[in-house]
């Protein structure tokens, strides 16, 4: 267990297990005018900086580390977390990605479709999804907890809000449905509930 | 065939046609499927909403050439971490679906859960504030799914929090407080009940935080998720708000301070 925290100068401080962030000392000269800190719930802390810049620690394997992305971190906006990993949406609507590549740190494969991104949500075991302006939805991580869509990726217009389980998304849509994707006995199947959405 | 005029508040609208024989359902379902919008709630001339479903037009006392407001509701979804809730606030019904373990399966409750204002979930259970104020809760007894030890007292609650761990507290209008759901792992959630004049509730993921009138603070739960904040009791006067993180709560006080607490450790 870790903790950390801002402070009314904009450093920060940390404590707890060293292991999992508990130590901020090897970042602490470049922890000034801290906006945000988010946490990924193994071990690592991310702090978005006044200028939009980006900065991690905690345990690398677990998203502690993003200076392999470094430099693509400017101008961010929000930060989400799964359990190992981050995403951050920058200015211009596209994805930043990393952590454990299985967990959701890797949006590589779909980076290309991540432009104009609205909101993001994420499940704690290892996926991210992203409405994008035009309704349609974004989805990367663990394919089978909910980072990957493509089962019901035809229907996912017109997306509203997205809410996530444990393993699994929910979405609702203007048109009044819900579509569900993730682990099925987990949330991620909503096919026996349509009849009843109708007529909420 | 029954002829419908279904308009939104802007204006715009359609003239609906369906069988005299119709049910409130039916003539939803088709406003929906014409407009291409979901969650339509349907208003009389006279301003009553048709709720129900299963009510037949006629009885319903709509008419030919009837004119209704259609206007379209909010859905919420919340979820507990293996089922989600769908409903629209003031709606007739709850959509639930997941782990019946875990939230998922709502069906003994269903009949009850009409006219929800706002539902709050823990990682096993969920709890629904009806209009009237009294509460609904289902799911994993473990994680609050199971209020009928406090279903009497759960009356003109204004508000409720919970934790992820299990835990449940609602605030009633008379400023007390009623918790119920897991006595272990958050420590004993029900510690709040003896509490009085409460104006503010927060939670971390096993602890509870509130404020009271006289601005002192009260914390119960575990004891390394802000349970106890009795290291800093003496500093926690005139607190004018709470905000939670999952493991920590941070106070601000009235002259702009803040004193935040974790565990039994008060840091600065």
């Amino acid at each position: 267990m870790a903790f950390a925290a801002i402070l009314a100068d904009g450093s920060v401080i940390a404590w707890g297990n060293p292991d999992w962030g508990g130590d901020c000392s090897a970042v602490q000269d470049q922890l000034r005018n801290v906006q945000q800190i988010q946490s990924a719930y193994y071990g690592a802390f991310a702090a978005i900086l006044a200028d939009g810049s980006v900065v991690a620690w905690g345990d690398p394997e677990c998203a502690g580390d993003c200076s392999a992305v470094q430099d693509q971190l400017r101008n961010v906006q929000q930060i989400q977390a799964t359990d190992m990993a981050f995403a951050a949406i920058l200015a211009d609507g596209s994805v930043v990605a990393w952590g454990d590549p299985e967990c959701g740190g890797d949006c590589s494969a779909v980076q290309d479709q991540l432009r104009n991104v609205q909101q993001i949500q994420s499940t704690r075991s290892g996926a991210f999804a992203t409405i994008l302006a035009d309704g349609s939805v974004v989805s990367w991580g663990h394919p089978d907890h909910g980072g990957d869509c493509s089962r019901v990726q035809c229907q996912l217009n017109n997306v509203q809000q997205i809410q996530a389980a444990h393993s699994a998304f929910a979405a609702i849509l203007a048109d009044g449905s819900v579509v569900a994707w993730g682990l099925p006995q987990r949330g991620g199947d909503c096919s026996t509930v349509q009849d009843q959405v109708d007529y909420l | 065939m029954l002829r419908i005029n279904v308009s939104f508040p802007s204006g715009s609208g359609e003239t609906l046609l369906l069988p005299e024989h119709s049910k409130v359902g039916d003539l939803k379902l088709l406003a929906q499927k014409t407009f291409v919008k979901g969650f339509l709630k349907l208003i009389t001339a006279e301003g009553d909403a048709l709720i129900n479903p299963e009510d037949y037009l006629q009885a319903a006392g709509i008419q030919e050439e009837e004119c209704l407001t259609a206007v379209a509701q909010q859905a919420n979804v919340s979820a507990t971490v293996a089922a989600f809730a769908v409903f629209c606030c003031g709606g007739n019904q709850m959509v639930t679906w997941g782990s019946p373990d875990q939230g998922g399966d709502c069906s003994a409750v269903q009949d009850q859960l009409k006219n929800v204002v706002q539902v709050q979930a823990t990682d096993g259970a969920f709890a629904a504030i009806l209009a009237d104020g009294s509460v609904i809760a289902w799911g994993n007894p473990n994680y609050g799914g199971d209020c009928s030890a406090v279903q009497d007292q759960l009356r003109n609650v204004q508000q409720i929090q919970s934790t992820r761990s299990g835990g449940f507290a609602a605030i009633l209008a008379d400023g007390s407080v009623v918790a119920w759901g897991h006595q272990g792992w958050c420590g004993d959630c029900s510690a709040g009940k003896r509490l009085g004049n409460v104006q503010q509730i927060q939670a971390t993921n096993m602890a509870f935080a509130a404020i009271l009138a006289d601005g002192s603070v009260i914390a119960w739960g575990n004891i390394d998720h802000g349970g106890d904040c009795s290291a800093v009791q003496d500093q926690l006067r005139n607190v004018q708000q709470i905000q939670a993180t999952n493991m920590a709560f941070a106070a601000i006080l009235a002259d702009g301070s803040v004193i935040a607490w974790v565990g039994t450790r008060p840091w600065w």
